[in-house]
């Protein structure tokens, strides 16, 4: 009997461990250990964030979940990870804290023959002093209950506007090497349907404050699309949306404090500015969440198996280089870690090679540099692929072929919506091929035929269909596999 | 955000016009758009699970 420990239960830990389930069936051990006791459906969190969904429309608990599916479920924190296992338990094995409810319990240990490091990141408020809901002065989305906090601050704005006042809202990204710009994006253009549904919309100034170079940049260095008869790049089709919703912006922008009601930034063109503000929701910079690893002799080996940032090594190429010379032959395509052959990590727990936007650094040196999105779609596909690798693996041998899904290659689909309603307010729908640019293969860096945007209500349809059925699908409800990543 | 001030990226955007926001919002159209859509990811979806197998060959690194 084998047994696989997932670390995370977002995404990418989730489908790994559901997927692994039907593949290798009940003779062989699955643990999931996750500090969070709730799947948490995150596209949907901008919906909460700015009160239109109820925090119980995003979640739901795991334990149930993972009962029903024969996956045995811990709520911890994993913090050290011992590929080698030590002198008195000799079996490679993590070792965690117990979190939540059950923070009273022991710390524990789970032995293993396979890991899945799906963490997730550390959520780095502390990158920018002031930022975050706890201890700070903005607010964040990343989390459902982030969100609600969110949503309540938005809705005494409202209420202020209500009763006379103008209010500034400023929202984006809170530092200068964030990623998920386009959750913020579709952040920002569901704060401005609400204000018109609530009828203050004049009342308000909406600021867009992002690292992204140009908008559209979405930290995968833009798209190309065909309009018109011509090919144009995401930035016009982006600027368009925000002037027509009147939302001001700030690019490559890099957030240095945040104090109560006001904001300092810089940007690369060496302009520093500060921001009255009465409502900032801005996201932090994601990092690894800070996992220990320690080989059989005592030594910590995090160098080894840990990028700077935190991020677990796979099968990448790590090598620095400039901008120029980076390529799609730098992304991983099997997840595996390089130096322990039954460790890989999926979402956005791997450490990815580089970045895809070109990074920038303002005179005084500071980096603005988005970072590539992982999450989603992505995600699933990472902990599928892991999921089949280590299946194929328990079933026919430790050397079976691993399964590979060149992160490269993969697409990305993006709904932004602005509102929630059926027939009011429109949605931006994008797809992209491939998410890294490859100017080898096309003019563009991205296949035309399957780079496409548009914007219209039947992106909220779409929305809602993602909504449900990837609720579903984590859910494990009937035929649930049949539903693709 | 007006237009006008030509220091600003707003005098360069592109803005919809007044036909491009009717269809964008106009349920007929819009059906016919959730199909279309619905049938560009999945094709983007069976292209990201299944790339062809000689992609990304390796090249030796300098």
């Amino acid at each position: 009997m084998a047994k696989t420990v997932i670390l995370g239960a977002g995404i990418a830990g989730h489908t790994a461990a559901t997927l692994l389930r039907k593949k290798v069936g009940h003779s062989h051990e699955i643990v999931v250990i996750s500090p969070e006791p709730e799947w948490n459906w995150i596209p949907s969190n901008i919906w909460v964030g700015v009160g239109s969904m109820e925090r119980r429309e995003v979640v739901f608990p795991l334990a149930p979940v993972y009962a029903r599916q024969g996956i045995e479920f811990r709520q911890g924190r994993a913090t050290i990870i011992r590929p080698e296992g030590t002198d008195e338990l000799p079996r490679p094995h993590v070792e965690y804290t117990a979190a939540g409810a059950a923070t009273e319990a022991a710390p524990g240990r789970e032995t293993y023959d396979y890991l899945i490091n799906a963490t997730g990141p550390k959520l780095n408020f502390g990158a920018t002093p002031g930022l975050g809901p706890h201890g700070g002065h903005s607010w964040s989305v990343c989390t459902a209950d982030h969100a609600v906090e969110a949503a309540r601050a938005f809705r005494e704005c409202i209420d202020r506007m209500k009763r006379g006042e103008n209010q500034t809202l400023v929202i984006g990204m809170g530092h200068g090497t964030c990623t998920c710009e386009g959750a913020a994006f579709e952040y920002v253009f569901n704060v401005e349907h609400e204000l018109r549904r609530h009828k203050v919309r004049e009342r308000a100034r909406i600021i867009f404050l992002t690292n992204e170079n140009e908008l559209g940049d979405f930290g995968m260095g833009g798209l190309h699309l065909k309009r018109g008869g011509y090919v144009t790049p995401s930035r016009l089709f982006a600027e368009s949306l925000f002037v027509e919703r009147g939302v001001e912006w700030i690019n490559r922008a890099h957030v240095q404090q945040v104090s109560p009601g006001r904001l300092a930034y810089e940007t690369v063109e060496g302009l520093e500015r500060e921001i009255a503000f009465d409502f900032a929701m801005l996201l932090p910079p994601f990092r690894g969440v800070g996992l220990a690893a320690v080989n059989r002799a005592g030594t910590d080996i995090a160098a080894q198996l840990f990028a700077p940032n935190g991020f677990m090594r796979v099968d990448a190429d790590y090598t620095e280089r400039p901008f120029e010379d980076w390529s799609p032959r730098d992304w991983p395509a099997t997840y595996q870690n390089p130096t322990y052959a039954n460790v890989f990590a999926a979402g956005i727990a791997f450490a990815p090679p580089h970045a895809v936007s070109r990074p920038l650094r303002s005179p005084k040196g500071t980096l603005v540099a988005p970072a590539v999105p992982r999450t989603g779609m992505t995600a699933g596909i990472m902990g599928r692929t892991v999921a089949f690798s280590i299946a194929d693996r328990i079933r026919h041998g430790g050397e079976s072929p691993l399964h590979r899904a060149p992160f490269a290659t993969m697409g990305a689909a993006c709904v932004a919506s602005a509102g929630k309603g059926l027939l009011s307010g429109t949605a931006a729908t994008i797809t992209l091929y491939p998410l890294i640019p490859d100017y080898e293969r096309y003019e563009f860096g991205r296949d035309l035929a399957y780079t496409t945007g548009e914007i219209g209500l039947a992106g909220h349809w779409l929305k809602h269909l993602l909504h449900h059925m990837f609720i579903y699908k984590a859910k494990c409800l009937p035929f649930w596999s049949l539903i693709p990543e | 955000m007006k237009p006008t001030d030509i220091s600003s990226p707003v005098a360069y955007a592109t803005v919809p016009t007044p036909l491009t926001r009717f269809w964008r919002t106009f349920v007929p159209y819009q059906l016919l758009r959730f199909l279309v859509i619905n049938v560009k990811m999945l094709r983007l979806i069976f292209k990201s699970h299944a790339p062809p197998p000689d992609t990304l060959p390796q090249k030796p690194r300098q």
